[in-house]
């Protein structure tokens, strides 16, 4: 299997474990995963906010690329950026006026359309998860974890069209569950953690973060796996401050789901960039194995 | 169950402000019913001064003051929870982003200052670079807002552990700069 690969820009700076990790399990599964050269920044969760426009010609202007480069699906690891170039495709694909008016924005006319994958889903087929299985190297059985998947994968599902449930989507557990990872039910799945709002109204983060620390905790995780930087960040680098004015301490090591994976599949712990977790990953793991 | 239609609405204009709001996003606030299923869902009302529904019905009314004074739409930042369980399907991220389309066109003095600048700023990084340059978007906002001390801590702890290049790189900017400037002449058209 071949993707053109749309790192996005959190991956170059707060989420670069996930890239590693990511990269990681493709290699190891067989997918091989092609960085487009001259991607640009698809506007993100600012765009939309200033200029319908140009919040539609900068994910397009990328899938434009990349199908020029000759590819027709494409892996975006980012929940944001995967959010915002299904929501270019679904509104250029119901007002064809609109659709001409960004093509002529960017200059390009498309040939078809550029299938947009996030992580979760080529990992979830059948084929993958049965691959996954037979790859396992190290036990993570006894590490409870709950899978955290955030809004913009998610939804709306009339726009983004994720390969899962809206709602209660099961995508990562399958895959956390192929590797020998038990995760656990939970109510906060698909709750918002605050997104943005981190940079400019950390209590409102605070609030939303603490009742998903909370309610992972109330079922007995150990750990929060996520597949989205926002999500990570909002929830690995509060939990002091969260701890202070709620009067708890949770220090639930919060995982990007592939670091999960590639740790199950044999991955040395020092290969992949967990230091760069603000809360400790070292404990749990070295409790389970 | 099918949505229902506008029926019962003259098809000739409600309100010039939620006029303004369909040609803007292409969304229509006739559609809503004020069943407040985007207000029970919605995970920030507790800091919004106006419910989402109090603003959509506000936005029908035309009190364009009043919708645009409110930081309820500065404070969504599109979890898209209203949208997806709407029963009439009104996407209400999009009424949102259209609110905060017209404040910053028209220069309205926002609610939450910090929200706006941090989209402005924000912008005009990615536009220079091509890509995100993070720290120069906190370091910019906090100057700008003059919120120095804010989450320094964390900045400085999220440099500590790699999470934040301090230099920017550039990438294809000459395409990012081409698009700004053909949205910019498109809009004025």
């Amino acid at each position: 299997m071949r993707y053109a690969y749309y790192k996005s820009c959190s991956l170059r700076s707060t989420g670069r474990e996930y890239d590693r990790s990511l990269r990681d399990v493709c290699d190891r599964v067989g997918i091989e995963l092609v960085e487009q050269k001259d991607w640009i920044c698809c506007g993100s969760t600012l765009a939309h906010n200033v200029s319908r426009l140009l919040s539609l010609a900068l994910p397009l202007k990328n899938l434009a690329l990349i199908e020029k480069s000759g590819f027709n699906q494409v892996m975006v690891p980012c929940a944001a950026c995967y959010n915002r170039f299904k929501v270019a495709q679904y509104e250029v694909g119901e007002d064809p006026e609109l659709k001409a008016e960004v093509e002529d924005i960017i200059e390009y006319k498309f040939r078809g359309k550029v299938k947009v994958y996030h992580p979760l889903e080529v990992l979830s087929s059948e084929a993958v998860l049965s691959r996954l299985s037979q790859l396992v190297k190290r036990d993570l059985s006894s590490l409870k974890v709950v899978s955290y998947y955030g809004c913009l994968l998610v939804r709306p599902p009339k726009i983004t069209q994720f390969g899962d449930v809206g709602e209660y989507p099961q995508t990562m557990d399958r895959i956390l569950r192929a590797v020998g990872i038990s995760t656990l039910d939970w109510s906060y799945k698909t709750e918002c953690c605050g997104g943005s709002l981190l940079v400019t109204k950390p209590e409102a983060v605070v609030r939303l973060t603490q009742r998903i620390l909370e309610d992972a905790r109330a079922v007995g995780a150990e750990a929060i796996a996520v597949p989205c930087t926002f999500c990570h960040l909002n929830l690995d680098i509060r939990q002091q401050e969260i701890g202070k004015k709620y009067n708890v301490s949770y220090q639930l090591p919060i995982f990007y789901f592939t670091e999960l994976v590639s740790l199950a599949l044999g991955t040395p712990e020092d290969k992949l960039l967990l230091k760069m977790h603000f809360v400790d990953t070292r404990t749990v793991l070295q409790k389970v194995a | 169950m099918g949505k229902l239609k506008e029926f019962d609405i003259p098809s000739d204009s409600v309100s010039e402000f939620s006029d303004l709001v369909k040609e803007l996003q292409d969304v229509d606030v006739n559609l809503c019913y004020q069943c407040r299923k985007c207000t029970s869902g919605c995970p920030l009302t507790d800091f919004m001064d106006y419910t989402p529904t109090q603003i959509i019905h506000a936005v029908r009314l035309g009190l364009k003051d009043l919708v645009l004074n409110s930081n309820t739409f500065w404070y969504c930042i599109a979890c898209g929870t209203c949208s997806t369980r709407c029963p009439q399907e009104t996407n209400l991220i999009k009424v949102m982003d259209a609110l905060s389309n017209i404040a910053l066109k028209e220069g309205i003095r926002s609610k939450a200052p910090d929200i706006a600048k941090f989209y402005q700023i924000g912008l005009a990084n990615i536009r220079s670079f091509g890509r995100m340059y993070d720290l120069g978007v906190a370091g910019m906002l906090k100057l700008q807002t003059g919120n120095l001390t804010q989450d320094l801590a964390t900045g400085l702890k999220m440099l500590g552990k790699g999470k934040l290049g301090l230099l920017p790189s550039f990438q294809n900017t000459a395409a990012m700069k081409r698009i700004f400037k053909r949205v910019k002449e498109q809009e004025k058209a």
